[in-house]
């Protein structure tokens, strides 16, 4: 039954692997990204960024600049419209503040972070540009600058915007602070779960703030003609959502804008918010030439949002039987420059795969000298779950128990609440398990050399639903059209095309995918929140089942039978009793003119019934005791990944998600000196790993259809990247008997705790 | 009767009281609206803490029966339904 249409047949075109449609222009180079964007007059700008991490800007001279030939524009802080408050929904599982917006597009009054824009500059080259920027002098009054989360919580903390004060659910606290949000969840008395309990455990962590490591920079470029039409070509994940924040930041209507959005070099959450868009169209509407901005690795690394270092404190309590009775977590979040929502997330996502009677959960979201956070990939979650399942790990030695079972004892299902209350509906975290412990690579030796060991860890992410619209057409051959507004990330092209061949009966490749403007399509929300499949999907069927009804209707002309008897059975249209041979979609086609004129299918929905998705790595490591270099021998990903549409596809992001995971636990950091700097703006000393540093990475797929769907589809593109932290964490903790507890545990920080415990320990590690 | 999961920061207005019961008055009539109102009767101050202008307060969504619902203050609730105040979601 679960591999079965809403019809009841069996699938046709979903579970197969056909060649994506795009895959030609992304190999050959093809595909227009935004760098290819040009036009005969265009201009290139340039932004000046802030050298310090706090400081005052006393005042900025740009008439050197200006009289430079080929200089055609400079703008600052002053040219945007005043900042104002509105709330809106972000990328980032809350709401954020236009005030804010405006201020980390350009800055005013305050250089908050390295990299911060203070002004931008159009010209005739990006050399001329460049140089202009240069040219632009600024008075600073550096200010002292705080960019660890822990020590930005401290009264006497250097203050970043002194109107913030704490703000916990509809109150303020009076104070000034760097806290600005303080969240909690609670259920049932924790201290007496603890006092139930017969082993518990403590335990601190901390992360580094991590970026997404995209590889296409970011770009934008404007037209913004003299009848104040306006057109904007950008890497984006949010055309959409582009358009709202210029027309918002620039006190424009929405429909004086139209976004395009290019094919983007990766994302991972990082390209949601607006940087160099508003600035594009403002520099614009100065020169009335098109102007196009392109960011390079260090600005990248410096002006974008990160994901949040954290300071968190687990602490689990179990019986002698593995049963888990209390859990509390204290989780404290980076938000960057400006407020933020993270440790919201982190709080949501804490202790979500355990069942339990009594938790607390308090999180911070704390302000610092940084670039403000932004979404990275189950945003929040990796962070968060790292500590709960170190602490999970050192429990199962505790008890002598495997982990995996431990696990299994205290995973939740359906109907069980989440530890922010709502409950599940059918999730799949113990078919993961269970195929986890069921894997060629569970059941296989764990590697039993000096320093080598196996470990596991679990992940989970919410995944989304939110606002999608597609229209599907059928052309005159029969085959057919489906144009979305979700931008292809990781294949989603292929995936509407699967959906609506499987929905009309046609082969994939008979269905044209693509990604329309936003005068194009209805509005769609972000291509993020793992939500493109499922919910974009689900318009994409709904918009053939109003194919699907017109198409009847032709058929009832042609055959001239009432339109109440003809069905169409997932490959054609049938009649009982008429003794008229079935007709295909395809045939239908050339049928169309005759019979009425072109059918084109809409639909635009706000879907619920999102499936949560749960995730089981399994690591063996190496640890090299001198170097501190770990490598990983071999690495499975299992994952409850819903109806697999294109399974491919699905694998790949678990194998991409598992890559950005383990660069996060092993490597991947800012490094900042002492005034706060970035020390590693570029991918030579910015760490990601590389084909040489992981191996192939295996993967179970486990189907467990999402009934919130009608082909099961439940998100998978984040969930992959959140069990790597502690997969890896507890794999060293086995094989060299130290427990990190600090990522990343890259080989100066492992080998320097590895000298610290001593080589004796090494030899008989007690993890 | 519908249950309320008062959001734990709430929860000093009910006294550490972690689930309030709410009389329903038809199936699909009673709005979350008049469960805050109900709740604000018998908690004063609660829907000063939960709602902004004519809305609930920005960054809340109300989830019921574990869906959230984009209805927020208009939004009907069922007799059995389960009635929690938490963040939306969204992701990277």
């Amino acid at each position: 039954m679960e591999k079965q249409t809403p019809g009841g047949r069996p699938y046709k075109v979903i579970g197969t692997r056909p060649i994506r449609h795009d895959g030609e222009d992304k190999v050959t180079g093809r595909a227009q990204s935004g760098a290819d964007i040009s036009f005969r007059d265009q201009l290139y700008g340039k932004v000046l960024r802030s050298p310090h991490p706090h400081a005052r800007i006393v005042s900025i001279d740009a008439s050197k600049a200006l009289a430079m030939p080929g200089v055609e524009a400079v703008i600052t802080g002053a040219e945007l419209p005043q900042p104002h408050d509105r709330m809106f929904l972000s990328g980032e599982g809350g709401v954020e503040n236009f005030r804010y917006v405006n201020d980390r597009v350009l800055a005013s009054g305050k250089a908050l972070f390295e990299g911060h824009p203070i002004a931008a500059v159009a010209a005739k080259d990006i050399w001329t540009a460049e140089e202009a920027v240069k040219a632009i002098e600024v008075t600073y009054e550096v200010l002292p600058a705080v960019t660890d989360v822990l020590k930005a919580m401290q009264p006497d903390a250097p203050l970043l915007h002194e109107e913030i004060t704490t703000e916990t659910l509809g109150e303020k606290k009076k104070e000034s602070t760097n806290v600005c949000r303080h969240t909690q969840h609670k259920r049932g008395d924790v201290d007496q779960g603890f006092s139930a309990a017969d082993v518990v455990i403590e335990r601190e962590f901390t992360t580094s703030t991590v970026h997404q490591g995209y590889i296409e920079p970011h770009n934008a470029t404007a037209l913004y003609r003299s009848d104040g039409q306006i057109t904007i070509w950008t890497s984006t994940q949010a055309p959409f959502w582009v358009r709202r924040d210029v027309a918002e930041l620039l006190e424009l209507p929405l429909s004086t804008i139209k976004v395009v959005p290019l094919e983007i070099g990766g994302g991972f959450g990082g390209k949601i918010a607006v940087y160099l868009e508003p600035l594009a169209v403002l520099l614009s509407k100065k020169t009335g030439k098109p102007v196009k901005l392109v960011m390079n690795r260090q600005e990248v690394f410096l002006a974008t949002g990160p994901a949040s270092s954290t300071a968190t404190r687990i602490k689990i309590g179990v019986k002698k039987d593995g049963t888990i009775t209390a859990a509390a977590a204290h989780l404290v979040y980076e938000a960057g420059a400006f407020p933020s929502n993270w440790a919201v997330m982190g709080s949501m996502c804490v202790l979500a795969p355990y069942k339990m009677e009594t938790l607390l959960i308090d999180a911070f979201d704390v302000l610092t000298n940084t670039p403000k956070v932004m979404a990275y990939r189950a945003p929040s979650s990796p962070q968060a779950i790292f500590g709960v399942e170190s602490v999970l790990d050192e429990i199962a030695l505790e008890l002598g128990m495997d982990p995996l079972e431990l696990r299994m004892k205290n995973a939740v299902e359906e109907g069980d609440r989440r530890a922010d209350g709502p409950k599940f509906p059918r999730i799949g975290l113990k078919e993961t398990i269970q195929a986890a412990m069921d894997s060629e690579h569970y059941k296989s030796p764990a590697p039993s050399g000096p320093n080598q060991s196996r470990a596991v860890a679990v992940g989970f992410w919410f995944n989304a639903g939110l606002q999608s619209s597609a229209t599907v057409g059928i052309n005159m051959d029969g085959t057919a059209s489906v144009v979305t507004g979700s931008v292809d990330i990781g294949g989603s092209r292929a995936s509407m095309a699967m959906m609506a061949a499987e929905a009309l009966g046609l082969k994939a490749e008979e269905v044209r995918p693509s990604v329309a403007d936003t005068d194009a399509i209805g509005h769609t929300d972000v291509t993020g929140g793992s939500r493109t499949t499922f919910a974009t999907g689900m318009a994409v069927y709904e918009a053939c089942q109003d194919v699907l009804g017109q198409l009847k209707k032709r058929v009832a002309t042609l055959w001239e039978l009432p339109e109440e008897e003809i069905e169409f059975d997932g490959s054609a249209f049938q009649h009982a009793d008429n003794g008229k041979d079935p007709m295909t979609v395809k045939e239908l086609g050339a049928k169309l003119t005759a019979t009425g004129g072109p059918v084109m299918g809409h639909s635009s929905v706000a879907p619920t019934g999102v499936g949560a998705s749960f995730g089981v790595h399994i690591a063996d490591v190496e640890v090299d005791p001198e170097t501190g270099k770990v490598t990983v021998l071999r690495y499975t990903v299992v994952q409850d990944v819903g109806q697999a549409i294109h399974p491919s596809y699905v694998e790949g992001q678990m194998q991409g998600g598992a890559v950005q995971g383990i660069g996060w636990a092993l490597n991947e950091e800012y490094v900042r000196n002492d005034e706060g700097k970035m020390m590693n703006p570029s991918f030579l000393d910015y760490r990601v790993p590389t084909m040489l540093d992981v191996p192939s990475i295996e993967t179970i797929l486990v189907e467990v259809p999402n009934p919130g769907h009608p082909y099961g589809v439940r998100g998978v593109g984040e969930t992959p990247i959140v069990p790597p932290l502690g997969t890896l964490h507890n794999a060293i903790a086995r094989a060299v008997g130290v427990r990190m507890r600090s990522l990343p545990m890259s080989p100066p920080k492992l080998s320097a705790a590895l000298q610290a415990k001593g080589l004796e320990a090494i030899a008989a590690p007690t993890p | 009767m519908a249950v309320v999961h008062v959001p734990s920061l709430l929860q000093d207005l009910t006294g550490g009281v972690e689930t309030v019961e709410v009389q329903v008055s038809g199936e699909g009539r009673t709005s979350v609206r008049q469960v805050v109102e109900e709740l604000d009767r018998r908690f004063p101050g609660f829907a000063a803490r939960l709602l902004w202008e004519d809305d609930l307060m920005p960054g809340i969504a109300v989830f019921i029966d574990g869906e959230q619902n984009r209805l927020g203050l208009r939004a009907k609730i069922a007799g059995d339904s389960q009635i929690f105040f938490i963040p939306p979601v969204v992701g990277g």
